[in-house]
């Protein structure tokens, strides 16, 4: 897996966009020889013009929250990195207002047994539509409302904000 | 043959037969980080040995995590084609959102 993130990292480097970098990754892996695979979710961000570019290799979709409101972004999935599928991922772009957050997440954030993951995923919406001052704050309360203190996976979170 | 059964709360069974030469192996229960290792040996044997179709009835799998889509994400790569048969709607849009419908057939 350390491979993928440097591989990431390096084709960022280079200047390609998510759709790109995608596609070179899901070069780099085959979940046929080690059993590995990853999903994805890269975004590139211009922090001036509030908006984030994303491709998605079989990512849950990332949640955008505003003014005590949040939305699901419509990202369409291509399959995990190390099928090997050959067809191009797609892009699509976000827009976040000001002192907007998007919350990108682990599956295990959302995912509960006898549950549609749709459900989690409205729970993780109204979570991020309470207005918690700080970002750290926000991303507390997040993880304490949708898993309370026993969390049945390892669960990573990322919360970019706009301050303006 | 494909034989596994588990007991206790995260339990899951494997069974498989052969429906006109393809393998059918039903998954039932529910599968997870604990088992998904003991599923994939049940199964081994009948991937590698067919590299055409292969059938998971997966009517009766109430959960899956994503062991769950590792494990069928690797049968995609191993034989031509995965059908998935009668996936409960949990499965079915776990499935979905994770672009694994691009590579692999659910019926209906």
């Amino acid at each position: 897996m350390a491979s993928l993130h440097f591989a990431g990292r390096a084709y960022a480097l280079e200047g390609y966009t998510p759709q790109v970098i995608l596609d070179h990754l899901a070069q780099t892996l085959d979940v046929a020889e080690n059993g590995h695979f990853a999903t994805v979710l890269c975004g590139l961000v211009d922090i001036a013009a509030h908006t984030v570019r994303l491709a998605n290799a079989g990512h849950l979709p990332p949640v955008v929250s505003s003014e005590g409101q949040s939305a699901v972004v419509p990202v369409k999935p291509g399959p995990p990195i190390g099928i090997l599928d050959g067809s191009p991922y797609e892009e699509s772009m976000v827009t976040v207002p000001p002192r907007g957050v998007l919350i990108a997440y682990t599956d295990g954030l959302v995912e509960r047994r006898g549950e549609i993951v749709d459900a989690g995923i409205k729970r993780l919406q109204e979570a991020a539509s309470h207005d918690c001052g700080s970002l750290g704050e926000l991303l507390d309360r997040i993880i304490t409302e949708l898993t309370g203190d026993s969390p049945a996976d390892d669960i990573a979170v990322i919360g970019l904000e706009w301050q303006n | 043959m494909a034989e596994l059964n588990t007991a206790g709360q995260d339990g899951i069974t494997v069974r498989t037969r052969h429906q006109d030469g393809t393998p059918v192996i039903s998954v039932a229960g529910e599968l997870d980080l604990t088992n998904a290792k003991e599923v994939r040996s049940a199964i081994e044997a009948v991937v590698s040995d067919h590299g055409q179709l292969i059938v998971f009835e997966v009517s009766d799998l109430t959960f899956m995590d994503s062991s769950g889509i590792a494990l069928l994400a690797s049968v995609t790569r191993q034989v031509r084609e995965v059908e998935l048969r009668d996936p409960t709607p949990i499965v079915r849009r776990l499935i979905e959102m994770t672009g694994l419908d691009k590579v692999l057939r659910m019926t209906p």
